[in-house]
């Protein structure tokens, strides 16, 4: 199994290298390799996930190369086997297997076509390296590929200058987050002496009786350790504080925005800390904060998406909102339902943002929602697509994004935290509210589209929509099917810890997944979807009624609560500050001023003085020698 | 009181006597004669000591070369006799008190370290003979060869130096380089010119 | 007999009223140079004085040596005053201050 995991991770690889081969080849030929690497992987993830489903085997860590090997430590390149990696594994996989046969209709009017390619498989690549690593060392260098694949990717049109900026805001914002990363991993080093997962899970406990000492502070080694390895997943992942990269992300082409920043990379922080869950478990009060970082992010940031005009930023403002649905799961250490959420919303996100995609290609490229509508009659495919995905995002009943989210809000309110479960409840009108507006302002109303009495009715090409008729079925029918099996905890038992909080959730609240769909028509979520439906169809499609929000609100939520204005106005201008400051004190006044000219200012003083003695004549030098010498005789006189 | 105590004390206040009107006499001329007079007077201190070959080489060495040496640059050079009047009396205190407490140390110092010894202070050096002239004849010739060549290459230098600095070349001299005379060729010295009319 | 410090206190006196000469005069190198030379006939006497006294011979041939250089160095010096006295036209000590710092 070991082999078929390393070709699984291996063949994009060689894939990107091919396509690098390629460069300026046919676009057949390049369409081919590159949907070919990642149609392999995805068959071998699939097959091996069965083969490991069926034959009930155990976790495999293995080592499959070895950089170093010092006596203390040492250094390898291992592949990690059990149900979590191979899940992820085939989600990410099928997702990017998806995007990539989207993109050849969605970018088939690009010069540097095979450039896309090149990246996207080595993206796919580095994202596997991320999940199926079993050592710490080469989690970090896949975040660190991922984190540069999304660079390359999201400014992929180098020439648009607002695609550079949001180039660097993701990658610095990441670099960030990835000094709690390091400092974690070093943290790791020293402490275990090892970077392998299995050894580390290993000696968790002794190492919880340790304390680390910090400018006077001590804190306990693991809680410190789990908090400096979420930071770290805080900026991967999208959460408050270190989110603001995300909607600026969407300056790159959609099937980007759909693989990277909806299925797959913004979700490697969560694989992370369900991955490290024995860890987490442990730490009780990391765990609580980042309970409540996952609930303010899913709440706050839904109604800032209430507000904007851009399709992408929208669906861009939603994934951060759903992963602050997965983040707050895992503070509350239910693991496998983070999962759970994150293999659905993989999928019901990824087919929105390919629906927006088709929508901005066929009303050619224009993203602004208020500029188009009535697209319904047009576009056929797309509309059924996009309702099936809204319906799974708002969570009606049924459908998979029900089952994922549902699950998650009355788990937290079960087992008691009840600002989180409040805000999470919220976040549910908000996500209804968004959905609709993207869904009544884009596919009703006049359309605006065919002025000129264009005749071209082809929607769009077969390439660009079969992916969406793919995706549609996931999203909606994938959470019945693995909700009892994932929910006892068979699945996953192995991989995550703390099964136990959601076997005993399963048994006493949800029994199965009938019952908890026929007992949701009476909890106050289904409550608050409908008054959500109800208040956006009567908004939103009849126009009935206009709400005057104040002024100051809607400032503060179109400021995005001023984080915009923090990372790219307020931190420069104090850098700024701070270096001429400096610059002036330090540079100018001690070391120009202070060291070099004053030392040869006070040499220049002194000597000046001193250089009176020097008159010039003879006698007052010899009466120099001569005073000197009958001191001289006196002290020897007086001595000896 | 005896011959030699007498000889020598009316000799030693001659002699500074003559040292201080060296020091403050308003003529230089004046100064270089009693100069001389007091090479003149320790000269005889010498013979009173023992030292014969010294004192006569004192008077001719130091009288009949460098004093007249001396004579000769003042004669040589102008200076003015009648401006300065003592101009030394304003420094007159400061030189006396220096003289004073010079004098008092090391006096002092002499004077205790010398108490108890026998009043002898001259006595006769036996070493080849009787003569001092060949003993220190014998010494220079065999102990300190060394230091007598090197002796002679100061006097060398001294020679040199003496003319080097003073040596002025005459602007109006005319004079041959033969080196010049020899390497001159017809390129240098010779040129053709053609198309001259008339 | 002569007592040694007798000789001593004389050679001492040569040698401080040849220094005060050296600051005393204000007008004339010359007598500078003069009292230079004082102040060697002063030393000479030291040496010949404990030459004596320690019935050793070398005292007397060291005034030699001292004797040489005296003569050369006083050939030099009266060398230098010529040239300085050249280019001043002045052999006045307050004149000589050029090197002034």
């Amino acid at each position: 199994m070991i082999n078929i995991a390393l070709l699984i991770l291996l063949i994009p690889l060689i894939g990107t290298f091919i396509l690098l081969y390629l460069q300026n080849s046919s676009k057949k030929l390049t369409i081919i390799t590159s949907n070919l690497s990642i149609l392999l992987s995805l068959l071998l993830s699939l097959y091996l996930l069965f083969i490991y489903i069926s034959s009930n085997a155990s976790a495999i860590s293995q080592d499959v190369l070895t950089f170093a090997d010092v006596k203390i430590y040492s250094l390898s390149f291992g592949l990690y086997i059990d149900s979590l990696s191979l899940v992820m594994c085939s989600v990410v996989t099928s997702v990017s297997f998806l995007v990539h046969y989207y993109s050849i209709s969605y970018m088939k009017d690009e010069k540097s076509f095979n450039r896309f390619f090149v990246y996207t498989n080595f993206f796919t690549f580095s994202m596997l390296l991320i999940i199926l690593s079993n050592n710490f060392f080469q989690l970090f260098i896949g975040w660190e590929l991922v984190g540069l694949s999304s660079y390359l990717l999201i400014g992929f049109w180098i020439k648009k200058d607002s695609a550079i900026k949001a180039n660097y805001k993701a990658f610095l914002v990441n670099r960030v987050g990835d000094i709690g990363l390091i400092l974690g991993l070093c943290l790791i080093f020293i402490s275990y002496n090892t970077t392998d997962y299995n050894e580390v899970f290993q000696m968790k406990d002794t190492i919880n009786s340790t304390t680390i000492n910090i400018f006077g502070y001590t804190f306990n080694t693991l809680s410190f350790i789990c908090l400096l390895l979420f930071i770290g997943a805080m900026a991967k992942s999208a959460q408050v504080p270190l989110h603001f990269w995300l909607p600026d992300s969407m300056e790159g082409p959609t099937p980007i925005s759909a693989l990277i920043h909806a299925a797959t990379m913004v979700t490697a922080g969560i694989y992370m800390v369900a991955r490290l869950s024995p860890l987490y478990v442990i730490a009780e009060d990391v765990s609580l904060f980042i309970l409540y970082i996952g609930s303010a992010t899913a709440f706050f940031l839904g109604i800032v998406a209430l507000v904007q005009n851009d399709i992408k930023r929208i669906i861009a403002y939603s994934t951060i909102s759903q992963l602050g649905y997965m983040t707050a799961a895992l503070g509350a250490s239910l693991y496998s339902l983070a999962i759970f959420h994150l293999i659905t919303h993989a999928f019901f996100k990824a087919l929105l943002f390919l629906c927006a995609g088709s929508i901005i290609i066929k009303c050619h490229h224009e993203q602004d929602i208020r500029k188009i509508g009535g697209l319904r009659k047009f576009m056929p495919i797309t509309y059924m697509a996009f309702l099936y995905a809204s319906l799974s995002l708002i969570g009606f009943p049924l459908t998979s994004g029900f089952y994922s989210k549902e699950t998650i809000i009355d788990a937290i309110g079960y087992y008691g935290h009840t600002i989180p479960y409040v805000m999470l409840l919220l976040s549910i009108f908000t996500t209804t509210l968004y959905t609709a507006k993207i869904f009544s302002k884009v596919f009703f109303g006049e359309c605006t589209l065919h002025k000129e009495g264009e005749k071209d009715n082809k929607e769009n090409d077969r390439e660009m929509l079969m992916p969406l008729v793919v995706l549609t079925a996931p999203s909606v029918f994938l959470g019945i099917f693995i909700y009892d099996s994932l929910m006892l905890g068979n699945l996953f038992e192995s991989s995550l810890a703390s099964q136990e909080l959601v076997i005993s959730f399963y048994n006493n609240y949800v029994i199965n997944s009938l019952n908890f769909f026929l007992h949701s028509f009476m909890t106050i979520n289904f409550l608050i979807l409908l008054s959500g439906i109800i208040f956006s169809y009567f908004y939103y499609y009849k126009k009935s009624f206009e709400i005057k929000i104040p002024l100051f609100i809607k400032n503060i939520l179109i400021e995005e609560y001023g984080f915009n204005n923090f990372s790219s106005k307020y931190i420069p201008e104090f850098q700024n500050f701070l270096a001429k400051y400096l610059w002036k004190k330090i540079d100018i006044s001690t070391i120009d001023n202070g060291f070099i000219n004053n030392t040869s200012n006070f040499i220049n003083k002194v000597s000046h003085k001193v250089r009176k003695t020097h008159t010039g004549y003879i006698y007052h030098y010899s009466l120099t020698i001569i005073t000197a010498l009958i001191l001289l005789l006196i002290i020897i006189r007086f001595r000896y | 009181m005896n011959i030699e105590l007498i000889t020598f004390f009316i000799f030693s206040t001659l002699l500074i006597f003559t040292c201080f009107k060296v020091i403050t006499s308003t003529n230089p001329v004046l100064s270089a004669i009693n100069l001389v007079f007091s090479f003149f007077l320790s000269a005889v201190l010498w013979l009173l000591l023992g030292a014969e070959f010294l004192s006569i080489i004192l008077i001719l060495v130091y009288v009949g070369a460098v004093m007249v040496l001396f004579l000769f640059v003042v004669m040589m050079l102008d200076i003015n006799v009648a401006k300065k009047t003592a101009a030394y009396i304003k420094y007159l205190p400061l030189g006396i008190l220096i003289f004073i407490a010079f004098n008092a140390l090391i006096i002092y110092f002499f004077i205790n370290t010398f108490e108890n010894i026998d009043y002898n202070a001259i006595k006769n050096i036996e070493i080849i003979s009787d003569s001092n002239t060949e003993n220190l004849g014998y010494l220079l010739f065999t102990k300190y060869i060394i230091e007598f060549e090197i002796a002679g290459l100061i006097l060398l230098l001294g020679i040199i130096s003496a003319i080097v600095l003073t040596y002025k070349k005459n602007p109006k001299n005319k004079f041959q380089n033969p080196t010049s005379q020899i390497s001159a060729n017809k390129k240098d010295r010779l040129k053709i010119i053609t198309g001259l009319k008339e | 007999m002569i007592p040694i410090s007798y000789y001593l206190i004389l050679s001492t006196i040569i040698f401080t009223l040849s220094i005060a000469g050296i600051f005393l005069n204000r007008k004339n190198i010359l007598v500078l140079l003069m009292s230079l030379e004082l102040m060697f006939l002063s030393v000479n006497f030291n040496f010949i004085i404990l030459g004596n006294y320690l019935g050793d011979l070398t005292g007397q041939v060291f005034v030699f040596f001292v004797l040489t250089v005296v003569a050369a160095e006083s050939a030099i010096g009266l060398a230098l005053l010529i040239v300085l006295f050249r280019n001043k036209k002045s052999i006045d000590v307050d004149d000589l201050s050029e090197l002034k710092g």
